[in-house]
């Protein structure tokens, strides 16, 4: 018996301490396996819309869904907004998020067209702890390259979701962050203009 | 002959011309430029975030330096695909890797990889005496090209990346990388022989022709940052930041995963 309660104290003080510490207990983090498969769904369903031969229009909104669905958008409407957003009022942060959506359709079904005729596979998948799992997909084409391309998933928002994806080592999160931060420069700072020129495409100027 | 050290390598010259004065002399001058540079940026930055104080300057040699891609070397990398079958190009790039041998040996030596080292040796042996320079037997025998720079043995020694500059002609560095390349070029060892006529225009014409073929095989990437982006810069900037510190880390690494959960 002694023994026993000997067992439960020890057990009970390292899990205090872990989560003490804030390590990611193994039922915190998103297993391997899981984030695989979600990657896989995910690519599936943008493949399928890829070579559905819908409108351009179509596939913009249908993407900007698939991205709203899979993605952690608040988080990510928060990185990529940088500095700006401590000083963003409420109305300004539901309007930023929209306006990602809608940008990240526009602008990624675009470019995801390029890829029209290629397969994308996942090959692999790592562990990196706390920041989530990354998982290896290739792209494959008759007449290119192959190209890496990697997702980011984390269940820390709750759900399974994509918070980064990295195409031949470059973030998009990273670089959009950068690109906003200086696209919000030219408008002085003027964070509804820029949002409004989000939204309509029109961030080239300002 | 009483010659110092840094005399007696830059006098290896067949006519009797003197060849580079002091290109140790020049490197020193400007390590210590950088390191003082370096020293004066007090801006606080992120954690995975690029130290850019020079932006405004940079901005300006971005310009420059696009605008001379658009007049002389987008064309060039077009005609190249035109002009160049593909036994011009594999000859090419068999030259130009040759010729890298003795800095990649150097540096492989100088970050400890001694296999490495040991390798490229035996490639440049191989490659000479079945190809002549222009033709890549030692591949075929499992011994393949692994480049490196000096700007990679820096890294290695642990010199920090420092700021983001941008350099006219060559494009996108940080200060530790474009040291390197900058020192590449004073400190291959094949630049010493300026004697050798043939081996001096051989050098410049595969030094044009590689820029030209690099070009080429990069085009979408660097069409679409230049030509296609909102703001250029600051798209060559992360792109070639993010992509650099992840050829150096031999990959994806926790640090350079992004964080949307932190505060």
């Amino acid at each position: 018996m002694t023994m026993n309660r000997r067992e439960i104290l020890k057990y009970s003080t390292a899990g205090a301490l872990l989560a003490g510490l804030g390590l990611p207990t193994a039922a915190a983090a998103v297993e391997v396996s899981a984030a695989r498969s979600f990657v896989e769904t995910v690519v599936a369903e943008v493949t399928r819309l890829l070579n559905s031969g819908k409108s351009a229009e179509a596939q913009r909104l249908e993407f900007s869904e698939i991205f709203r669905r899979n993605a952690a958008v608040p988080e990510i409407t928060r990185f990529v907004m940088g500095q700006t957003w401590r000083d963003m009022s409420e109305a300004q942060k539901t309007k930023a998020q929209d306006a990602l959506v809608s940008y990240v359709g526009r602008v990624y079904a675009g470019l995801l067209n390029d890829y029209q005729g290629q397969t994308l596979e996942v090959v692999g998948a790592q562990d990196f702890g706390a920041k989530g799992v990354l998982v290896t997909s290739v792209a494959k084409g008759a007449s290119v390259e192959d190209s890496k391309v990697e997702w980011q998933v984390s269940d820390r928002g709750g759900p399974v979701q994509v918070v980064d994806v990295v195409a031949e080592g470059v973030s998009l999160l990273q670089t959009q962050r950068q690109e906003f931060a200086a696209m919000i420069d030219r408008r002085n700072g003027d964070v509804d203009r820029f949002l409004d020129d989000l939204a309509a495409g029109r961030v080239a100027e300002g | 002959m009483t010659e110092s050290p840094f005399r007696a390598s830059a006098s290896v010259s067949a006519s009797g011309r003197a060849s580079r004065r002091g290109p140790f002399r020049t490197i020193f001058m400007l390590a210590a430029a950088l390191v003082v540079a370096g020293c004066a940026s007090g801006e606080p930055v992120e954690p995975g975030g690029i130290a850019d104080p020079y932006e405004s300057t940079n901005r300006g040699i971005h310009e420059f330096n696009k605008g001379l891609d658009t007049v002389l070397l987008r064309p060039a990398s077009q005609l190249y695909d035109i002009a160049m079958p593909g036994l011009g190009d594999l000859l090419l790039t068999n030259a130009v890797n040759f010729l890298r041998m003795p800095m990649n040996f150097i540096n492989h030596t100088a970050q400890g990889e001694f296999e490495q080292a040991g390798a490229d040796v035996l490639r440049t042996g191989i490659n000479l005496v079945m190809g002549l320079g222009v033709l890549d037997p030692a591949t075929e025998f499992g011994l393949p090209q692994v480049e490196t720079d000096i700007g990679e043995t820096l890294y290695v020694w642990g010199v920090a990346e420092g700021p983001y500059v941008e350099i006219p002609v060559f494009g996108p560095a940080s200060a530790r990388d474009g040291f390197g390349r900058v020192a590449e070029i004073v400190l291959d060892p094949f630049g010493f022989f300026t004697g050798y006529e043939g081996l001096v225009t051989a050098r410049r014409a595969l030094a044009v022709g590689n820029l030209a073929r690099i070009r080429a095989e990069n085009a979408n990437v660097i069409d679409q940052a230049l030509y296609e982006s909102e703001d250029s810069y600051v798209t060559t900037r992360a792109g070639y930041i993010q992509y650099r510190r992840r050829q150096l880390a031999g990959g994806a690494t926790e640090e350079s995963l992004t964080d949307v959960f932190a505060d």
